[in-house]
């Protein structure tokens, strides 16, 4: 199977109504599944127009601190050492913000009674299962409780489910995690194949640097796809310059289009809505030119593979000689 | 004597290299002595759970476990980072299981 | 002291045109009123205020730990207890520290047996405190902005109420960030009043019932702005409040002079006074007004 991750940084800049599309418009001549990995703002379904699932999987992880009150002496330690503000007097009593804390145990260290205590495997999120798509494709989307902080651990269910439910399927489309942090590595990791997407505003184009490293620290080959391209030119020219220096396969670009939103509107897929509309016929070009490097991927892949490896060097604080 | 980690899903010399490095369920550790396997151990990896870093808490678990080379996809950066640091080698491996990739470290292929 | 919060899910349906446009409203009859951008991943209120520089910087700084190679006995301890791979020890070494991945909970610092982890400071981005005044009345905002790559927003987040809370604000109207996570919860948890932004779309309405789930779980009272009203389709918003408590519901007119304000950065309701949506926004304004004194 040949995974390939939709990923932009930061969201909003058309990344799912790409993903969305490529899926539908490659499902009849291709098997494939696709998997909505963001699942901070899951909306691929939403492009899609899909109202219902087959199946929900609850994905429980992490942990939650909560306070035995019969236990507790009121000495209010764990409030002042708590770095998130999560303890607070309520009536008298301690009480563990549900939505603030991530479970780090810094509060039961400090606490001289052990009245602390932590609750395991908390409803983190869900993943969601339509087994078949109006378009035969199947859909998976994870997404985050409301108020629960995001996992990277829940992007690898989603793709190992989305693997699963369709084994044979040749294409995974993987819709991937805002950021550039944990969700996304764990969205890149293992991909054959990335579609970066940017837009000609200074906030995407260094999204877009910054995931370039990413990709190729992974020496995972990608293209790059340029939405509501015509909004700056002269941003537009300087994207198409990285593209080239970065060796990103220049997929295509997408004009601005009022239709877009007004297609969200209807709930209907942008080439039902609107087949005719400036957007739907370069997403048509975009999925035409995907088809031909996917029936000679590899020939493709060793051309765009990232040439020599780069690190993608983290921030590291070495124990200082001098301290103390 | 040497120390080689996979990352795997089940564990074990049939078992394939799992795709991606940190998220990997488990690692099958192996010990080769005079171009021989020696010793099979399959270890739970603390990173399979993780909500975040677990790139870092994989690769802490194979410095404990004393491992000098690791076969597998490219781990992420931060734990790249610490294989390094760790002074663990390694070697891009994919779409192999742990036996045939350890017929190719024994023919010196890497 | 009266809190009040402006949320909306998904980014883009109008939560900061409303934050600012009350913030500029309500500070005619209130002195003390501060207006604070919580939406550390991308601040725009000063934006539409038309402000072009945000003063008065601090730093928001996170702990970090950094180790005593003096004092540290290479236990290990820290780095078993280290729940975001921050820290990793190779062998017998000193650890080494990831700040990106570290989220500042301190826990290491605590379960040290040897004091041997001090903190350092990790600076995360930074809170700002600027004065915005319209014909004579003015506001403080605080804005809080992380540094590009930082991704740990509760905790800045934190920062930043408490930053806006030492002005000891009579009025506090806080404009969470974008999304149902956990900053944006902390956004408003504190608040006497949800202002809930949404839009008529099927998005908006997914993340309008994520919101109000979170609203409802924390007892919170609600009133519903939606914004754009008239494009899309209202009912999409009738099943989802079905589900939910909201006490009151208002409408902002999809009105052209809203887009144009924005690409001008000029404040709506000081240079389209009489436009629909202005006038949809001293409604509101009004209402809260009253609301504040009774």
């Amino acid at each position: 199977m040949i995974e390939i991750s939709i990923a932009s940084g930061k969201g909003g800049v058309g990344k799912s109504l790409l993903a969305a599309h490529l899926a539908l418009l490659l499902s009849g001549k291709r098997r494939l599944v696709a998997v909505d990995a963001d699942a901070e703002a899951p909306n691929m379904n939403i492009v899609l127009g899909i109202k219902d699932w087959d199946r929900v999987i609850e994905h429980y992880e992490g942990r939650r601190a909560f306070v035995l009150d019969d236990e507790c002496t009121g000495c209010g330690e764990c409030l002042k050492a708590c770095q998130f503000g999560a303890i607070r007097v309520v009536d008298g009593k301690y009480v563990v913000d549900r939505w603030l804390c991530e479970g780090c145990y810094t509060c039961s260290f400090v606490c001289p009674v052990k009245a602390v205590r932590f609750e395991r495997d908390v409803l983190a999120g869900w993943i969601r299962i339509k087994e078949k798509t109006r378009w035969g494709f199947p859909l998976v989307s994870a997404e985050i409780v409301p108020g629960r902080p995001n996992s990277g651990k829940l992007v690898t269910e989603a793709r190992n489910k989305g693997r699963e439910i369709f084994r044979e399927a040749e294409i995974m489309f993987l819709d991937s995690a805002a950021g550039i942090g944990c969700q996304v590595i764990a969205s890149l990791a293992g991909s054959h194949a990335a579609i970066l997407v940017a837009e000609p505003t200074r906030a995407s184009i260094s999204d877009l640097k910054r995931i370039i490293r990413l990709t190729q620290h992974f020496r995972i080959p990608s293209m790059i796809v340029i939405n509501k391209y015509d909004l700056n030119m002269q941003l537009y020219r300087e994207l198409k310059k990285i593209a080239n220096e970065n060796k990103l396969y220049y997929l295509g670009e997408i004009p601005y289009d009022e239709e877009v939103p007004r297609s969200y509107v209807s709930m209907k897929p942008l080439i039902e809505y609107s087949p005719d509309s400036k957007a739907t016929i370069a997403l048509r070009r975009i999925a035409e030119r995907l088809d031909n490097i996917l029936s000679r991927f590899d020939e493709w892949r060793l051309e765009y593979l990232p040439e020599a490896y780069k690190p993608f060097e983290p921030i590291v604080i070495r124990p200082d000689k001098t301290l103390g | 004597m040497v120390r080689i980690a996979f990352p795997t899903e089940k564990g074990g010399l049939e078992d394939n290299i799992y795709p991606r490095f940190g998220r990997a369920p488990t690692f099958t550790i192996i010990d080769i002595e005079k171009k021989q396997i020696k010793n099979v151990k399959i270890v739970e990896n603390p990173g399979y759970r993780a909500s975040g870093g677990a790139g870092v808490k994989a690769v802490q678990l194979l410095a404990n476990e004393g491992v000098e080379i690791v076969m597998g996809p490219t781990p992420g950066p931060n734990a790249y980072f610490a294989l390094n640091n760790a002074g663990i080698k390694h070697y891009p491996v994919q779409g192999l299981n742990v036996k045939e990739a350890v017929e190719a470290f024994l023919r010196e292929d890497y | 002291m009266t809190s009040i919060a402006v949320t909306g899910g998904k980014g883009g349906t109008g939560k900061s045109l409303v934050a600012t446009s009350l913030a500029t409203l309500l500070s005619k009859n209130i002195d003390d009123l501060v207006l604070v951008d919580a939406d550390l991943e991308g601040p725009n209120d000063h934006v539409i205020l038309g402000i072009e520089e945000l003063e008065n910087r601090e730093p928001i700084t996170l702990f970090l730990p950094m180790i005593d190679t003096t004092k540290c006995t290479r236990c290990g301890v820290c780095v078993k207890i280290c729940d975001t791979g921050a820290l990793f020890m190779a062998g017998k070494a000193y650890p080494i520290v990831f700040p990106r991945l570290c989220s500042g909970c301190k826990a290491c610092y605590y379960a040290c047996p040897y004091g041997a982890i001090r903190g350092a400071g990790h600076i995360l981005g930074y809170t700002y405190v600027t004065p915005v005044c319209f014909g004579g009345r003015c506001f403080k905002l605080v804005t809080g902005m992380l540094i590009e790559g930082e991704e740990h927003t509760p905790p800045g987040v934190y920062r930043t109420l408490q930053r806006a809370l030492e002005l000891k604000p009579e009025l506090l109207i806080v404009d969470t960030g974008a999304g149902t996570g956990n900053a944006v919860s902390m956004g408003f948890r504190d608040s006497d009043l949800v202002i809930v932004v949404t839009e008529p779309t099927p998005l908006g309405a997914h993340d309008l019932d994520s919101i109000l789930e979170v609203t409802d779980a924390m007892n919170k009272q609600v009133w519903l702005v939606v914004n754009k009203y008239g494009i899309g389709d209202i009912t999409i918003l009738e099943t989802v409040l079905r589900r939910h408590r909201v006490e009151k519901i208002f409408h902002i007119p999809y009105d052209k002079a809203v887009v144009e304000a924005y690409a001008y950065s000029k404040p709506l309701i000081i240079h389209y006074p009489s436009s629909p949506a202005s006038r949809a926004l001293m409604k509101i304004s009004d209402e809260l007004m009253g609301w504040i004194k009774h």
